[in-house]
């Protein structure tokens, strides 16, 4: 636990490029006036442009950090800055019992770590007033019929004037149409109403993007008109299309799922305006795939971090549907070592599991999948793409990148363990388990760069 | 509409879709499977998304992996050592830094230890290897990136370009005869290295036809194993259309000893210094090197690569003494007895003392006197460098580093140490410069220690924020300096900083960091190799 930090590991904790460059920038002992540690934490005090220095504590299990400088970040450099020198240069660091401030913020730690637990298992929620939620439920599922109604009529409108007439539509067609769908409170239809004027944009063979969504969007429609008469899990998948946010209670019922967990693939996107961070973590048991999504409003940055590799007992709960993916961390204990998951054992396999979650959840974007005893194809003259090979002779695209070669390069042509998203087209790799260690995509270099983290 | 396959279908309705369902005359009525649970509706563009939405879903659902026909190529297997985890970090910062020498020190370093990089890094590093005109550079990078390196080379055209995995002499003499201009380059320049005679007649077959621009280039790899076999070509070359050609052909003669040039122009100082006459004129015209030239060149002194043309700076005859003095074997100048240090003396109190000096300074280098080297550095360019004219002041650095380049290193650390002795209490200097830069290995401890006060100098001085050429010697010196004097470095030069702009400041600071993680690449070396 304390032996695993490089600085690789270190900087893929930082939220942006430019917090990694200042947190090297920090990571200078002559700016240290005094480092210390325990079996559990670090700490130091730095020397920053304020008259006194600022108080940083990392503990090393989850990890966490607290600095006392004013930066709004997370971790900020300072935090990032002695996580760096613990990796490269641990002697500076005097071993010994806590200072005060250390041991305060370790205690609270705990605190609120208890206070947590026992408030998951009395359940004691604040007290709502049941009724006036209710009636604002219903006045939502009211406004968002009548506008899951318009864009019906909207989109069969659009499918008799064809394709060739929507391409030649302006911006404002589309904005306009998915501001109205946020005005009938369902954020999730304006979406994909932007999805839909994107799709005319995307270059060659768009007529069919175009379809599909189309296809996709009709479906969803149809089946909200009809809500009532439908399965429960496709309500919820439908209800989440649309753009209803599942409640904290609401998730709190569901049921909790345990076990060892590995995060096994980071990724951070910008969609429209927000900052979505996406982190996949995997159960050792059965393989199972779970998403925590972070967002960050544009100024703000994403406050939970977790770094590929890292694997821990947790406890998660699903969010509602018919192919649970989404989910949200509701404890987790000390890091563990890693080790691989169970996985498909050919592309045959790994297809019909797609098969079935199409099927019960036709707007499924992009699949998990575990794949085992794959082989990395370089680009040839016959197929100028990277590919992915099962012992079956099948093969899939890869989702390109610089990183393929270093993964060629660690695999040196033997199979492996991959873990990424498919869309239909692509697989997107986010990491390999390759001879006992986990090799995962890094979030900031620029081009992608793969990182070993085990 | 009567395929029923499902992407035939899909591509229908796609090309439908363009004109609108409104001009959808009827739907087909096809029997593919999805449309089993369709509701019949009257309205044809909700037909149409109906049987969109279910074929959509239908295809996605049965999609299926490709076939995959090729056998892949055999994975690797070797049995190389890979260097330690700190090692790897250590690589990966070298990386960072972005400084070839820096990097190449990591690599050597690694093969003195017999590892290898770490798989991930063998990309880049190869990548650099192919990138890089510097021979030693690529073949550390390539040394570092071992086996598994080779084995990853042969599946990117780039890196197999470069020639980084092995390649036959067939497909070398392919890329010479087949290839692009870069390509026939990079083919000849290794061919030069294997078999130079083999080479220079592939070089004389495509002679004719090929542009007088990459005659020239062709013929300066030429420097390469040079020997006295090249001599007939290069004779052959004087004779050719491109002066750029000739020129060079008669550089790479002059490098050969007892040549025909060589001796061509041993006469022509014999002729043109001593002319023949009795001994005290000629001690007098020794003692003032007192040169007779002609008027004009005939046609074999204008074949010798003579020429009487003002250049750089100076007139005709000038340029033409600095011409016979960088071609001429040096020899024939001692011929009478004097030693290369009265002449270099004697040459700095002549008229001709810059082209003298220059042009010796040239045949040096290309002589491999060190002789000679040693007379002009401490006669001639040392001493004087505080009164050389302008000109000479210009070019000083750059043969001064020519020169201390030849020396073996202890020499030449010496050397550059007795000419920094004189610098140290000098706030700038562009000597100092020449001398650092010209030492190109690791320095010793000694030459160390004189850098570090040469540079806490100037790092002192107010001015040296506005020192641009400050900045380049602090890069140098970050990686030929003695690590193991990382903290004295330290401490020397954090003595005195408020002046300093957050630039500098920050350049220092990495200078420092590089340093010391030469230092931990030394040691973290030195300690996996004992095991």
């Amino acid at each position: 636990m304390m032996d695993h930090w490089t600085s690789q590991r270190v900087l893929e904790l930082a939220p942006d490029a430019a917090s990694a460059t200042a947190g090297r920038s920090q990571a200078n002992v002559t700016k240290w006036t005094s480092l210390g540690h325990d079996d559990v934490a670090l700490w130091g005090e730095v020397q920053g442009s304020g008259k006194r220095p600022y108080q940083v504590r990392v503990d090393l299990r989850e990890p966490a950090f607290k600095c006392s400088c004013p930066s709004r970040k997370f971790p900020c450099k300072h935090s990032l800055g002695i996580l760096l020198l613990w990796a490269d240069r641990r002697q500076e660091f005097a071993a010994g019992p806590p200072p005060d401030w250390v041991a305060e913020w370790l205690a609270s730690r705990e605190q609120r770590a208890r206070d947590k637990q026992q408030k998951a298992a009395s359940g004691v929620a604040k007290p709502v007033d049941v009724v006036a939620q209710a009636k604002r439920s219903a006045k939502r599922e009211a406004n968002v019929r009548a506008g899951v109604e318009q864009l019906r009529v909207w989109l069969t409108d659009l499918a008799r004037q064809g394709f060739a007439w929507a391409q030649s539509q302006p911006n404002a067609y589309w904005a306009t149409a998915a501001a109205r769908m946020v005005d009938f409170q369902a954020p999730g239809l304006a979406r994909r109403v932007r999805e839909l004027g994107d799709s005319t944009a995307s270059g060659a063979g768009w007529q069919q993007l175009l379809l599909s969504r189309m296809a996709r969007l009709h479906l969803a429609l149809e089946g909200y008109s009809r809500l009532d008469a439908l399965p429960s899990s496709t309500r919820d998948d439908l209800r989440a299309y649309v753009g209803w946010t599942t409640t904290r209670d609401a998730l709190a019922e569901q049921p909790i799922e345990t076990g060892v967990w590995t995060v096994a693939g980071v990724s951070v996107e910008q969609e429209d305006q927000l900052t979505v961070q996406r982190t996949w973590l995997v159960r050792h048991s059965d393989g199972r795939p779970a998403l925590l999504l972070d967002f960050a409003a544009p100024g703000q940055t994403l406050t939970q971090v977790l770094a590929c590799g890292s694997t821990f007992p947790a406890s998660l709960t699903y969010y509602p549907g018919s192919e649970p993916l989404r989910a949200a961390l509701q404890s987790r204990d000390e890091s563990v070592p890693p080790a691989p998951w169970p996985a498909h054992r050919d592309l045959a396999q790994a297809f019909g599991r797609f098969a079935a979650a199409v099927t019960a959840h036709p707007w499924q974007e992009r699949w998990p999948m575990s794949l085992d005893h794959m082989r990395l194809l370089p680009p040839d003259e016959q197929r100028p793409v990277w590919r992915l090979a099962d012992r079956q002779s099948h093969q899939i695209a890869l989702a390109s990148g610089k990183l393929l070669w270093q993964l060629l390069s660690v695999s040196g042509g033997h199979e492996f363990l991959a873990f990424g998203e498919w869309d239909g087209s692509a697989f997107d790799l986010h990491g390999a388990w390759i001879e006992n260690a986990y090799y995962s995509v890094s979030r900031f270099a620029n081009p992608p760069s793969l990182v070993r983290s085990a | 509409m009567n395929n029923d396959s499902p992407f035939a279908s899909w591509m229908a309705l796609a090309n439908a879709g363009v004109l609108g369902a409104n001009r959808l005359s009827r739907l087909a009525d096809g029997k593919g499977p999805w449309r089993a649970a369709l509701p019949p509706v009257e309205d044809r563009a909700v037909a149409y998304l109906h049987e969109a939405a279910a074929l959509d879903a239908y295809r996605r659902a049965g999609e299926e992996p490709l076939a995959n026909e090729a056998t892949p190529a055999p994975p690797f297997r070797g049995d190389e050592r890979v260097c330690s985890p700190l090692a790897a970090m250590h690589l990966e910062q070298a990386l960072v830094f972005s400084l070839p020498a820096l990097l190449k020190q990591w690599c050597d370093a690694a093969r003195r230890a017999d590892v290898v990089a770490p798989p991930e890094r063998i990309p880049g590093l190869l990548t650099r290897a192919t990138s890089t005109a510097d021979e030693e550079f690529r073949q550390s990078l390539l040394a570092a990136a071992g086996q598994r390196g080779r084995w990853l080379a042969q599946f990117n055209a780039d890196w197999r370009l470069a020639g980084n995995a092995e390649i036959s002499p067939a497909q070398r003499r392919e890329a010479w005869e087949t290839g692009s201009e870069a390509e026939r380059l990079q083919a000849l320049r290794r061919w030069r290295l294997h078999d130079p005679s083999e080479s220079r007649d592939a070089v004389a077959s495509q002679w004719a036809s090929d542009p007088a621009g990459q005659r020239a280039t062709f013929l300066s790899e030429f420097a390469t194993a040079l020997s006295p076999e090249d001599e007939p070509f290069l004779e052959s070359c004087l004779d050719d259309r491109s002066k750029q050609v000739r020129r060079t052909a008669a550089e790479l003669l002059s490098a050969i000893p007892d040549s025909q040039l060589g001796a061509r122009l041993a006469q022509r100082v014999g002729t043109w210094l001593f002319g023949g006459p009795p001994e005290d004129r000629v001690s007098k015209r020794l003692a003032n090197l007192d040169l007779q030239l002609p008027e004009k060149l005939s046609p074999a002194d204008l074949r010798d690569s003579l020429e009487l043309k003002a250049m750089d700076g100076m007139g005709p005859m000038a340029a033409l003494v600095l011409r016979l003095a960088s071609l001429a074997p040096l020899d024939s100048w001692t011929t009478k007895g004097s030693t290369a240090v009265e002449l270099a003396a004697a040459a700095a109190k002549c008229d001709w003392a810059n082209a003298l000096t220059l042009g010796w300074s040239t045949a040096a280098v290309r002589q491999r006197r060190l002789d000679w080297s040693e007379a002009l550095l401490s006669e001639t360019w040392l001493p004087m460098h505080a009164s050389l004219d302008e000109s000479m002041a210009k070019r000083q650095s750059e043969h001064v580093a020519a020169l201390l380049a030849a020396f073996p290193q202890d020499k030449a650390q010496r050397l550059a140490e007795s000419a920094l002795q004189s610098e140290v209490g000098a706030a700038t200097t562009s000597l100092g410069d020449a001398v650092l830069y010209a030492c190109d290995f690791p320095w010793g401890a000694s030459l160390s220690q004189t850098a570090t006060q040469c540079l806490q100098t100037r790092l002192a001085h107010t001015d040296a924020t506005y020192d641009h050429s400050l900045r380049n010697l602090l890069t140098w010196t970050s990686t030929r300096i003695d690590p193991r004097l990382a903290d004295v470095i330290e401490r020397a030069w954090s003595l005195s900083q408020d002046h300093w702009s957050d630039n500098l400041a920050a350049q220092v600071s990495s200078t420092l960091a590089i340093v010391r993680l030469r230092r931990e690449m030394a040691d973290e070396f030195r300690t996996t190799a004992q095991f």
